[in-house]
């Protein structure tokens, strides 16, 4: 049977011709899956601690009045939410901070401490999105670095009196949010019961966005 | 079944030169998605932070695709270029949405979109490299050391987790490659299937053509003798004033019959020519209403024996010419005009036509009082070798081609041919023909009204003026029945010098030059022994001889009076040969060169 198909014949491709393709195929096959896989890594990378950075331990003492800080909730507690609008890590966490939210709230205080000032309120996302959070305005960071934060999106667990409760992320790393690692749901609860100390869950270092974050970065 | 057997035979070149295109088309549209994936990868860079990893990694993947097409196009690496390149989309787009679930769903995008490949194969290796991927980074993530995020903890060793991930995966990739292999199945399969048809069709066409070759040698065949007796008949009556008129019926009754076999066979050779596409058609400026002047003179004599009134009419106006083939345009009428006359015992048979100079249409309409047709004839009345019924063809003769012939020539010329009819109350056919108006020639008003009144048979051509002198006229012709008929024809006005093929009537060419004594004209048959026609002509033009040639042929073909006009003749008549005709021809050609003078017939009367 005389079978030509229709248009022009296929054209014939040599063994080294298919040889150098397959090779150049799998040189760029290395390079995407190493980019992909370097970009798991950065993912898991905690965020770079500043220079300079002064650790603040557990129990340091807040004073509200200095920072604007509102009243605490029904249980004593107030949860300080770190984040910045256009860190992607700390959007990412947004859902799970409006589960904690209507979860413990007016029992915990949220307050949303954002570093923006004064007139920038209607741009902001996580305002437009959660107008029922508390605000702390931080623009230059004097309140993240009285309470130990460098980075977001981070939590601090206040006691009535002001004391620093619990500090820590709200999973292990980025774009995480596996329930058995959710930190800050995990400290409320157990602050709620009123246990603290050992009951609280130890916290991987701080990842996400660095205070104050460059534009359009998770690093 | 026969097929699958032939599918699995076709070699792999035949294979690949079926799925070629198949290919190149998946090649196209991967084009576009991977395309589409890389404005989304970097849509999503935009609004998550990822564009170093939408760069790097859908860059890759996009080089990985374009470059295995333009190095090594149709091939199955660029087809597994594709699949892997599509599936490193789907991580970055996984990973540019933090894991998000519904990400995973472009895999399966993916995977469909290979289907069009028809090609199994390339579903696996974008599948294998997703699973490696999952493997990898997996075994990497456990390594406190390496500090790689990609899956929550936990997860990836959870075998439960681990059989639906990858046995999903696995799943998809076979169902897409199972379709995908019986799509290529059936592609290879309809190639088969056309390829027999092709071959299948050429038979056909080629046994169709044989059979139009054999039609037209066969009419030729026929003609060559038809011709004979048809002219000897007609010798035998003109010369016969004292025959019996037993022997003048019989004599009477031949001719006829010739005449009818000559019919036969030149509708059957026009329905071969027109349904082999060897029918040409040759327009010319001509007069509508001459042409129809004379059609209906033609007719008349026939009309007028039956007894049958034929009223022609054009009212209106009509263009002065129009771009037309007289000779088809003609046929058409004479045919529909034979069968109203035919199919009309009493009452009449109009002929009208008119022109609608917006749509520039000529119509020709012929109406009768005959026999009509009921509506299941009127279904079969174009189609061919079909003639009302059994007891019409006996009652009234003919083969039943003339009709078919018409509308063929009709869509031929462009235009249409209709019918209407009713039982015992007549038919009326409807001729239209879009017309091109030659250029300065303007709408004049058509005064064609009673020709039918001139009552009376039509006598032949004889020239009007007697020629000065007779004419010398050569006729080169190898049947001796012919010889004696075209004498016959060309004694009142000519002097007959006989050749027996082209060689000889060179040669008697050549003594006339030399003698002073050339001739008027030369009639040729194009297929004699030795130096046929077409040679004979050649030669003599080439030696400068411009004595007018008039081909005679008994081939019907499309192209004879084409090539005899190229090969140097002058005119060209076909087979059996009309003595008016001849003489009109003949007449015309030698008082071009100043011999006769050629008239219609009323003055040729007077003139004698």
């Amino acid at each position: 049977m005389r079978i030509t198909g229709e248009g022009a014949p296929p054209r014939r491709v040599g063994p080294s011709r298919l040889a150098l393709v397959l090779g150049l195929d799998g040189l760029l096959f290395a390079v995407g899956a190493c980019a992909l896989i370097g970009a798991g890594r950065d993912d898991a990378t905690p965020a770079r601690r500043p220079d300079g950075f002064r650790p603040i331990p557990l129990g340091t003492r807040v004073d509200r009045a200095e920072f604007g800080l509102p009243g605490p909730g029904e249980s004593g507690l107030t949860l300080l939410h770190f984040s910045q609008d256009r860190c992607m890590c700390s959007r990412f966490d947004e859902g799970h901070v409006r589960a904690l939210f209507l979860r413990w709230s007016p029992r915990v205080r949220f307050v949303a401490v954002l570093p923006i000032g004064p007139g920038r309120d209607g741009r902001d996302l996580f305002l437009r999105n959660h107008p029922d959070f508390a605000l702390c305005r931080d623009p230059e960071g004097r309140l993240a670095r009285a309470v130990g934060v460098y980075s977001t999106p981070m939590a601090v667990i206040l006691g009535a009196d002001g004391e620093i409760l619990w500090r820590g992320n709200y999973n292990t790393a980025r774009y995480r949010e596996a329930p058995a690692t959710q930190f800050a749901r995990q400290a409320l609860e157990a602050l709620a019961e009123g246990k603290g100390g050992a009951a609280l869950a130890a916290v991987p270092a701080p990842y996400g966005c660095e205070l104050p974050a460059p534009s359009g970065t998770s690093r | 079944m026969m097929h699958e057997q032939a599918v699995r035979e076709l070699t792999p070149e035949q294979v690949d030169a079926v799925l070629a295109p198949i290919y190149a088309r998946g090649d196209r549209l991967m084009t576009l998605f991977i395309g589409f994936h890389a404005l989304l990868a970097l849509a999503l860079a935009s609004q998550y932070g990822t564009l170093s990893l939408a760069l790097v990694l859908g860059g890759s993947a996009v080089l990985m695709f374009n470059l295995s097409r333009w190095l090594a196009p149709g091939t199955l690496l660029t087809r597994c270029a594709a699949g892997v390149a599509l599936q490193m989309f789907v991580a970055l787009h996984i990973h540019q949405m933090h894991g998000l679930y519904e990400m995973h769903f472009w895999f399966f995008t993916a995977s469909t979109m290979l289907i069009f490949y028809q090609d199994w194969r390339c579903m696996w290796p974008g599948t294998i490299a997703i699973i490696a991927h999952h493997i990898v980074a997996g075994h990497l993530q456990q390594d406190d050391r390496l500090n790689v995020g990609f899956l929550e903890e936990g997860i990836f060793f959870d075998a439960y987790r681990q059989f639906w991930h990858y046995g999903i995966a696995i799943f998809e990739a076979g169902v897409c490659g199972y379709w995908a292999s019986q799509l290529r199945t059936q592609t290879l399969r309809n190639a088969v299937r056309e390829e027999a048809l092709r071959q299948a069709r050429n038979q056909a066409e080629d046994a169709n053509r044989a059979k139009g070759e054999f039609l037209a040698n066969i009419s030729h065949e026929l003609r060559t003798p038809l011709g004979a007796v048809i002219g000897l008949t007609s010798i035998l009556l003109e010369d016969g004033a004292d025959l019996v008129d037993r022997r003048r019926e019989d004599l009477e009754t031949i001719q006829r019959n010739g005449e009818h076999l000559i019919a036969v066979v030149n509708d059957l050779l026009d329905l071969t020519k027109i349904d082999h596409g060897m029918f040409t058609i040759e327009p010319m400026d001509v007069s509508p209403l001459q042409l129809m002047a004379d059609v209906q003179a033609l007719m008349r004599a026939k009309a007028w024996a039956k007894g049958i009134e034929l009223r022609a009419s054009a009212a209106g106006s009509f263009p002065e010419a129009i771009r037309m083939d007289p000779t088809r345009l003609r046929q058409i009428l004479l045919n529909l005009l034979g069968n109203a006359v035919k199919f009309t015992e009493d009452g009449y048979v109009e002929f009208k036509a008119s022109y609608d100079p917006v749509r520039r249409t000529l119509s020709f309409i012929v109406a009768d009082t005959g026999i009509g047709m009921t509506p299941e004839q009127l279904d079969q009345v174009f189609q061919p070798f079909i003639q009302g019924d059994g007891s019409m063809a006996r009652r009234f003769g003919g083969t039943g081609l003339g009709l078919a012939v018409s509308r063929r020539l009709a869509e031929l010329l462009g235009g249409t041919l209709a019918v209407r009819s009713e039982p015992r109350r007549g038919s009326t056919f409807t001729l239209s023909l879009p017309v091109e108006i030659p250029p300065g020639k303007p709408i004049i008003f058509g005064v064609l009204d009673g020709l039918a009144a001139r009552d009376g048979e039509p006598s032949p051509f004889v020239p009007a003026v007697p020629p000065q002198r007779r004419l010398r006229v050569l006729v080169a012709e190898d049947v001796p029945e012919n010889q004696r008929i075209l004498g016959h024809f060309l004694r009142p006005v000519a002097e007959i010098h006989l050749a027996n093929d082209g060689a000889e009537a060179l040669e008697a060419l050549a003594r006339a030059r030399i003698s002073g004594e050339e001739f008027d004209v030369v009639l040729m048959d194009m297929c004699m022994p030795n130096v046929d026609g077409f040679e004979a002509v050649r030669r003599m033009r080439a030696e400068g001889d411009a004595t007018p040639v008039i081909a005679l042929t008994a081939f019907a073909m499309a192209d004879e009076r084409t090539r005899c006009l190229a090969a140097g003749c002058d005119d060209y008549l076909s087979k059996p040969i009309k003595s008016d005709l001849l003489l009109k021809t003949v007449c015309e050609l030698a008082g071009a060169r100043g011999g006769a003078v050629a008239g219609p017939i009323g003055a040729a009367k007077g003139a004698s």
